[in-house]
């Protein structure tokens, strides 16, 4: 995609101009057979208000991406949009080669994209088995629950991917910070029959150290197997820890994307906040 | 009979398991496509048809039926299942707690009776049991 589409797109004003180093623009092509998701020229508005100005981005098998930006740049409206939880006002997106035309949760999840929101949509009070398995219980021929089954599936899950808790049938709620991001997270995979790419907002939120690195380590077990993962984050030593790529938002609109190999903390600072903010700090 | 039947229901069964999930976290079960209107509908028809059967048992009991029976049953149904351990929000809660809940209130009620206290302070009792009973689940959670 040229620079020069995107800096008349912004009206002329250089310090909004988007920026793709070389390095990414090699990677994206020759990763083009990998590519599982395309979102081109995205926008939604609300009422009066542009949340996403012609975003445009696309995320391979396995590729881990984070998507970060200042407090309303338009990252939660993005990740909905991408979810099927809102409807595009315009644009288009491709997953895996075809054109999506309608856009629901329910076809967001057929299609192997599950997210994992802040508030985790978690059961406090049933225990891990039953919350791995809410809306899809296995049951016996009588049509009772198979408890059994669904235990040992889930601890055979937990242990592969790494998830340590005390047993299965301990309440939800009991669990710390970081187990329940890393239970919210592993349902996720297990509940669809065909993941692809994992939508994380915010998974590290009010986590520990060693908390956050359980989880941070989860993703990355995530990308062993194949999966993508969009990953929103605050936390730039996370983003920079986790992340292959980073897409920079700034009130609706894509502003920069970097290699993480290639960025600091201090340009993805830059870029969220716009050379504009220089005075405040 | 009733008993072992819900008990079953609750405990066995995806309807228990959406019951105890929409009172857990009502948006996650809508998210996990569970049709929590039309869930909910199911709960108050089984609760409706409950209070029908025990309207049966006691005019099968009473040799009568008026029309006000049963006034005032409700806050010792819901001190029953607040003593037996149910959570007072939704999510947790087991029908034997409440068969323990039904038993507790029935012997302290009972026993005012006995000992000639006026009627009007067994309600009052039973809201006391209930704040009681509330405060001791909030300040064990807390501490969990």
């Amino acid at each position: 995609m040229a620079a020069t589409q995107f800096a008349a797109s912004f009206d002329g004003e250089q310090e909004n101009m988007y920026q793709r180093d070389e390095t990414t623009e090699l990677t994206v092509r020759n990763h083009r057979a990998d590519l599982l998701v395309e979102m081109q020229d995205i926008c939604k508005s609300f009422g009066g208000v542009r949340a996403l100005n012609n975003i445009t981005f696309s995320i391979h098998r396995g590729e881990i991406l984070a998507l970060v930006g200042d407090n309303g740049a338009g990252k939660s409206t993005l990740i909905k949009v991408l979810a099927g939880a809102l409807i595009r006002d315009h644009g288009d997106m491709i997953i895996e080669g075809e054109m999506v035309k309608t856009h629901t949760p329910r076809s967001a999840r057929e299609q192997g994209i599950e997210t994992v929101y802040q508030d985790l949509a978690l059961f406090d009070q049933l225990d891990v088995t039953t919350n791995f398995y809410f809306g899809r219980e296995i049951t016996t021929k009588l049509g009772l629950l198979d408890k059994r089954e669904m235990s040992r599936n889930v601890k055979l899950f937990l242990e592969e991917f790494g998830i340590v808790i005390k047993s299965v049938s301990q309440r939800v709620g009991t669990l710390s910070g970081g187990q329940r991001h890393s239970i919210a997270i592993g349902r996720a995979v297990y509940v669809n029959r065909n993941p692809k790419l994992i939508i994380l907002d915010e998974p590290t939120a009010g986590l520990g150290v060693e908390q956050s690195r359980n989880v941070l380590q989860l993703i990355r077990e995530l990308k062993k197997r194949k999966l993508a993962v969009i990953l929103i984050s605050h936390n730039m030593d996370h983003v920079l820890a986790v992340s292959e790529r980073i897409l920079v938002l700034r009130s609706g609109k894509l502003v920069a994307e970097k290699r993480t190999e290639a960025t600091n903390v201090e340009s993805l600072l830059q870029a969220m906040l716009g050379k504009g903010n220089e005075d405040a700090k | 009979m009733l008993f072992l039947i819900l008990g079953v229901l609750l405990q066995k069964t995806r309807f228990g398991t959406y019951t105890y999930g929409i009172g857990a976290n009502n948006e996650a079960a809508r998210r996990f496509g569970v049709d929590v209107r039309r869930h909910l509908l199911k709960v108050y028809a089984l609760s409706g048809a409950l209070a029908a059967v025990a309207g049966v048992i006691i005019s099968a009991r009473l040799n009568s039926a008026y029309p006000n029976t049963g006034e005032d049953y409700e806050l010792m149904a819901i001190a029953a299942v607040i003593v037996g351990g149910s959570n007072l929000f939704g999510g947790e809660g087991r029908l034997i707690g409440t068969l323990f809940g039904v038993l507790i209130i029935e012997v302290i009620r009972n026993g005012l009776n006995l000992i000639g206290i006026n009627v009007f302070w067994h309600k009052a009792l039973l809201g006391f049991i209930i704040l009681i009973a509330v405060i001791s689940r909030t300040l064990a959670s807390r501490e969990s």
